[in-house]
């Protein structure tokens, strides 16, 4: 008997059928993937299974026994659990609190919450998890990778059947995959089923049996994942086949930027490097080795207490305004809290760092900007090519093409990218790639920082490799590979 | 695209207007004074200072503040002004030094916010007790009367039967509406009210931003200021007492978002004319303050609890 | 902008010269001092009964707020009158005591409503005036009653408030004929009824020569600053003999900061306003004695010198209202709610 059947879900948010008729069944122990592009229809599934809103039409069953369920209340009786993608803890309470939040355990007539009731239970369930974590620590102590297995001991003390995660990877270093991977396993073998939505094809296919694959709202089929390759996996999800293109080369000699000894405390240590016109140069490393703050720097979002940045032979000052003017432009990794001003148009926030363009004796050139920003966004393929709605409406990879736009806009020369494509589905994905060769065929120079190997195989002339702080190494084309990265970028000693 | 006259009129505004209209409609059923020609020039210009007010407001909570502090830098700048005036300085200095004064007090919220990094809900709290501590130190506690006649009508008279308050605050209301939505200023107001983040990344120049909208704030606090000079014929140091909280409700039912990022000039100044209204056609009707004060709290109530219920639905 | 500049100067200039020829020869008043005055008492000696006033006639008060007893208690007087004379009344007051701009809105909007007379009791003395201009271009009269002052009124009712601290001064100069250490607590700085009464006690306490004022601190109004203050003073001056406050609610505050130092039997408190609160500590002995300005009667006498004004009467431009300092000596007296009993009581001093 299936542990959780979904049958004929629908889901329409007024005239917009978002889900037209899904089935998903998964079996007992066994690790489900839900595969589908941004707007296919995976979150839908994920809030109606975790009761945030209610299907319009089907039914659900656990172990057989059809179930209702209407609020996350319910979902929880039901023995569905939900591990978000950005965990929802409160990160001064404890590990032990945060898991008993909203239910503490009470006595004395339910006057008093039992802490050290709480604590123990945490202890011996996280125990089977992971051992390192202490019950009694504060959550925001801890490093993402356990909060999220406190979220999954969370999931287990509510007594869940059945674990939802969705894109459980996106901050994870590749040790603490293999963490997860244990926790995963550790789960199957206690019949606990779970649902994997992944953007990561190398993911899916090495930990779950099943998947079922999402296109518009539908299913477009259940497949066991012995029997398919990522290539169909990903032709069934975007309905075409992607074109698996390969390394395009376009970086001449001259020198577009000189970084020189950039330092700022322990996070970025005497960094210098260079970079040409028309170069993508990769930067590569775990996860706290300082990519992102080396890019901030450069940028000059952070103040550096050392080093230099000097672009066309001359010293940049620091400060944002200071390198824009002298043609630099962040891509932040974090789109929601960096990158964009939800409420505000595409157009306006392509348009914020060259609004001196876009005006007249200090009045807006609105016709102009619109203008524009649909020649700008139309020509990046913004899906819909609607400039005036509100980028808080669009999906990842569209919101990620605006803020490129924004530097085109700006006529920026260096593009800074910082996890390009985190959080973007796989068309999108090939789109950015795509753009990204184009700005360096046309003469640009570009930065990218990527967690995901194969990214910065796939885009880079050249690879700088962080660890803790420094330059490890500087890798040139032939020698791109999975395991020069990764030799570079482990330190000797781990801690 | 229609090119209809309400293209500008977003819904949010549009819903606020239906409100003003639906307390009109009833107060005009309930007492016929309610629509006469001199009742409601009489609503505008109780409006007025208010509006001023709540113009400045809105533009600061639009980045993302908030400002305690307008009704004593109203107070300050009002006997700055009177003294002046009164030992015989000549009007348009006198005027000008007031303005002064309101925007010195904003650049010190400003400069407090930005570059001190303190936040603006404390500083301009601190604020509140500080500028009036010297407009009452200024004065000795007692308020000064005899203002020049010559001041005194410029505030008192009227430009084709509209008081002149109402023209001048209606004035500044285009400018505030231009600078918010005509003007690079607006838009880096709206991006660092919405993500202050985001914006530094982009390049708005985000403590110039926040420091002209309270500038901004305090040099209309001066205006407010100056206007009630010319109706009171008196500066009191104790002028504007609860003024930021009048604007603060004013500012919200017209949809501005205290979180930051979101506000409309056109909302602002329909939030006061209803804030006003009501409070003219309870007069009018014999109800007592106490249930006036009810009325108010009813109406930013519901007005959030529309908001609530339409966040998001707005396209653009 | 620069273009609103240019016009305001040259309406600015237009006006002036305007102004001028039109200066008023009425002097700012000071209710206090203003030389052409008459005590209440002596209204019906020197200008006989109470006219007759066609019925229907619509009056309208305003005054500060009515969380306040007082402002309540003269909105009684004033509809005690009104129903006798069997008049149209309306009462109102703004929200709070500091909402002066929500009180001018309130007077603004019943200028329009033709009321044959209005009584205003301004929140300060500046923030009434464009009603009181407004309403004189209307035809209508005001009368400014207690205790604002709006120095353009062409009449004012109300209490003479130096003389509650008259009236105090005095009691400390009978009952205390060694003299001591004596302290005020203030209320709001700038206030015209704060600082002459404070005025009125100090002036006449420390002309007697024995007595010292050893501290006088304001506590805007608020009893539980009066507490703190008087806590205060205690401390430091521990032989202290008499606390004067001006208002009551202030002195139940020291009344309690008192008690707390063990000195109810040394240290006199008086308040003034004569609030029930007061009559109460009063007779539990607490509180030593306040300055009744008997808010009903002046109601009364407020609205009954407006029915006089309308009437034609040339009354005089203050007409001083009835203050009477009451103790335990006589607390029961005045303490009636008849007020014909009241009235000839006060007529009796």
């Amino acid at each position: 008997m299936a542990r959780l059947t979904l049958t004929g879900i629908t889901k329409s948010y007024g005239p917009v059928q978002v889900l037209h008729g899904v089935d998903l069944t998964v079996a007992k122990g066994e690790v489900h993937g839900l595969l589908g592009e941004n707007g296919a229809g995976k979150s839908t599934m994920l809030n109606i299974l975790s009761g945030v809103i209610r299907a319009d039409g089907g039914s659900i069953a656990v172990d057989g026994a059809p179930v209702t369920i209407a609020s996350p209340q319910g979902a929880r009786a039901a023995g569905i659990a939900m591990i978000h993608q950005e965990l929802q803890q409160v990160p001064e309470l404890t590990v032990a609190q945060n898991m008993y939040l909203g239910r503490p355990l009470r006595r004395l007539g339910g006057l008093i919450v039992d802490r050290g009731t709480q604590e123990a239970r945490a202890r011996a369930v996280l125990a089977q998890l992971d051992p390192g974590i202490d019950p009694a620590a504060p959550v925001g102590r801890l490093r993402v990778a356990q909060r999220q297995i406190v979220e999954i001991g969370k999931a287990l003390l509510g007594n869940a059947r059945i674990i939802a995660m969705d894109e459980p990877t996106s901050s994870l270093t590749p040790t603490e995959f293999e963490r997860l991977v244990q926790v995963i396993a550790a789960l199957t073998a206690q019949g606990v089923s779970v649902i994997y939505v992944s953007h990561k094809m190398d993911e899916v296919f090495r930990l779950c049996q099943r998947a079922t694959v999402l296109r518009d709202g539908r299913r477009v089929g259940q497949v066991d994942i012995a029997d398919v390759s990522p290539p169909q996996v990903i032709e069934m999800m975007v309905g075409r086949e992607l074109a698996q293109a390969s390394h395009r080369s376009f970086a001449t000699g001259q020198v577009m930027m000189r970084v020189q000894g950039l330092t700022r405390g322990r996070h970025v240590q005497d960094a210098g490097f260079t970079l040409h016109r028309g170069e993508v140069l990769g930067v590569a490393g775990l996860v706290g080795s300082g990519r992102t703050e080396l890019m901030r720097l450069i940028a000059g979002v952070d103040r550096a207490e050392a080093g230099t940045v000097e672009i066309a032979g001359r010293v940049v000052p620091q400060g944002v305004r200071a390198r824009i003017s002298a043609g630099l432009g962040l891509v932040p990794e974090e789109r929601k809290r960096e990158g964009i001003i939800r409420h505000r148009p595409v157009a306006v926030n392509m348009a914020l760092p060259s609004m001196r363009l876009f005006s007249r004796l200090g009045i807006t050139r609105a016709a102009h900007l619109n203008r524009t920003a649909e020649t700008v966004m139309g020509d990046m393929q913004l899906r819909p090519l609607a400039v005036r709605r509100a980028i808080g409406t669009f999906s990842g990879g569209n919101q990620q093409k605006a803020i490129i736009g924004r530097w085109i806009a700006a006529r920026a020369q260096i593009l800074l990218f910082d996890e390009p494509t985190r959080g973007i589905d796989v068309g999108a994905k090939a789109e950015i790639y795509a753009l990204i060769e184009r700005l360096a065929s046309e003469g640009h120079g570009i930065i990218v920082v990527s967690s995901e190997l194969p990214e910065v195989i796939r885009l880079s002339d050249r690879v700088l490799v962080m660890r803790e702080g420094r330059i490890a190494a500087t890798l040139p084309g032939p020698e791109i590979t999975e395991a020069n990265i990764a030799r570079h970028a482990i330190p000797a000693t781990r801690p | 695209m229609t090119k209809s006259p309400f293209r500008h009129l977003r819904l949010r505004d549009a819903g606020t207007l239906l409100g003003l209209l639906l307390i009109g409609g009833v107060f005009a059923v309930l007492t016929p004074v309610f629509l006469t020609a001199p009742n409601l020039l009489n609503i505008l210009q109780q409006s007025s200072i208010n509006a001023c007010i709540a113009l400045g407001m809105t533009l600061v909570i639009i980045s993302g503040g908030i400002d305690l502090s307008v009704g004593p830098v109203a107070a300050l700048s009002a006997v700055v002004g009177a003294a002046l005036m009164v030992g015989g300085a000549p009007i348009a200095v006198a005027v000008l030094a007031a303005l002064g004064v309101g925007m010195l007090c904003g650049l010190m919220n400003g400069v407090l916010i930005t570059l001190g990094g303190l936040q603006p809900f404390i500083v301009t709290l601190g604020g509140l007790s500080l500028y009036r501590a010297l407009a009452l130190i200024f004065t000795g506690g007692t308020p000064i009367f005899g203002l020049p006649d010559g001041f005194r009508a410029l505030t008192n008279g009227t430009l084709l039967g509209v008081p002149n308050p109402v023209v001048v605050v209606a004035v500044l209301a285009l400018l505030a509406w231009v600078v918010l939505n005509k003007t690079p200023l607006g838009e880096y107001l709206m991006a660092v009210g919405g993500n202050a983040e985001a914006a530094r990344i982009s390049g708005v120049p985000v403590t110039l931003t926040k420091l002209a909208a309270y500038m901004i704030s305090g040099a209309l606090a001066a205006v407010a200021a100056l206007i009630l000079l010319g109706r009171l014929g008196a500066a009191e140091p104790t002028m504007g007492n609860l003024w930021e909280l009048d604007a603060i409700a004013a500012a919200a039912i017209g949809g501005a978002s205290l979180m930051g990022g979101r506000g409309s000039i056109i909302g602002t100044l329909v939030g006061c004319i209803i804030l006003g209204a009501l409070r003219n056609g309870l007069t009018l009707m014999n109800v007592q303050a106490f249930y006036q004060l009810l009325a108010t709290g009813i109406i930013i109530i519901v007005a959030m609890l529309i908001d609530r219920a339409t966040a998001g639905k707005e396209g653009h | 902008m620069k273009h609103i500049l240019k016009t305001c100067l040259l309406g600015s200039a237009f006006a002036l010269s305007l102004g001028i020829a039109q200066a008023q020869d009425l002097t700012p008043l000071n209710s206090d001092a203003e030389p052409d005055r008459m005590d209440w008492s002596e209204l019906e000696a020197r200008f006989g009964p109470m006219p007759e006033t066609p019925a229907g006639t619509k009056v309208g008060g305003v005054s500060k707020t009515l969380t306040n007893e007082y402002w309540r208690s003269l909105g009684e007087g004033y509809a005690n009158v009104a129903k006798a004379e069997g008049l149209e009344f309306v009462y109102q007051a703004a929200q709070s005591e500091g909402d002066q701009l929500g009180q001018l809105s309130i007077a603004e909007n019943l200028i329009t409503q033709g009321f044959a007379v209005l009584l205003f009791s301004p929140q300060t003395d500046a923030n009434l005036i464009p009603a009181v201009e407004k309403a004189e271009a209307a035809g209508v009269p005001i009368l400014n009653v207690n205790d604002a002052v709006i120095p353009s009124a062409k009449n004012y009712v109300g209490n003479v408030q130096k003389g509650n601290g008259v009236n105090v001064a005095q009691w400390f100069i009978d009952n205390r004929p060694d003299g001591g250490k004596v302290a005020v607590i203030e209320g709001q700085p700038g206030v015209y009824a704060a600082g002459q009464r404070t005025a009125g006690f100090t002036e006449t306490i420390t002309a007697a020569g024995n007595f010292e004022v050893v501290a006088s601190v304001p506590a805007d109004w608020s009893r539980e600053l009066a507490f703190n203050a008087a806590a205060t003073i205690l401390q430091q001056h521990p032989d202290l003999i008499g606390f004067y406050a001006n208002n009551d609610g202030m002195a139940l505050g020291v009344v309690e900061a008192v008690k707390a130092a063990g000195k109810a039997e040394q240290v006199a408190v008086f308040g003034t306003d004569g609030i029930s609160d007061a009559y109460a500590a009063i007779r539990a002995g607490d509180l030593t004695g306040t300055v009744d300005s008997f808010p009903v009667l002046t109601g009364e006498v407020a609205l009954e010198v407006a029915l006089r004004l309308l009437a034609g009467q040339d009354l005089p431009r203050v007409v001083a209202t009835p203050q009477a300092l009451v103790t335990a000596d006589n607390v029961e007296t005045f303490a009636t709610s008849d007020m014909a009993a009241l009235r000839a009581a006060l007529l009796a001093q």
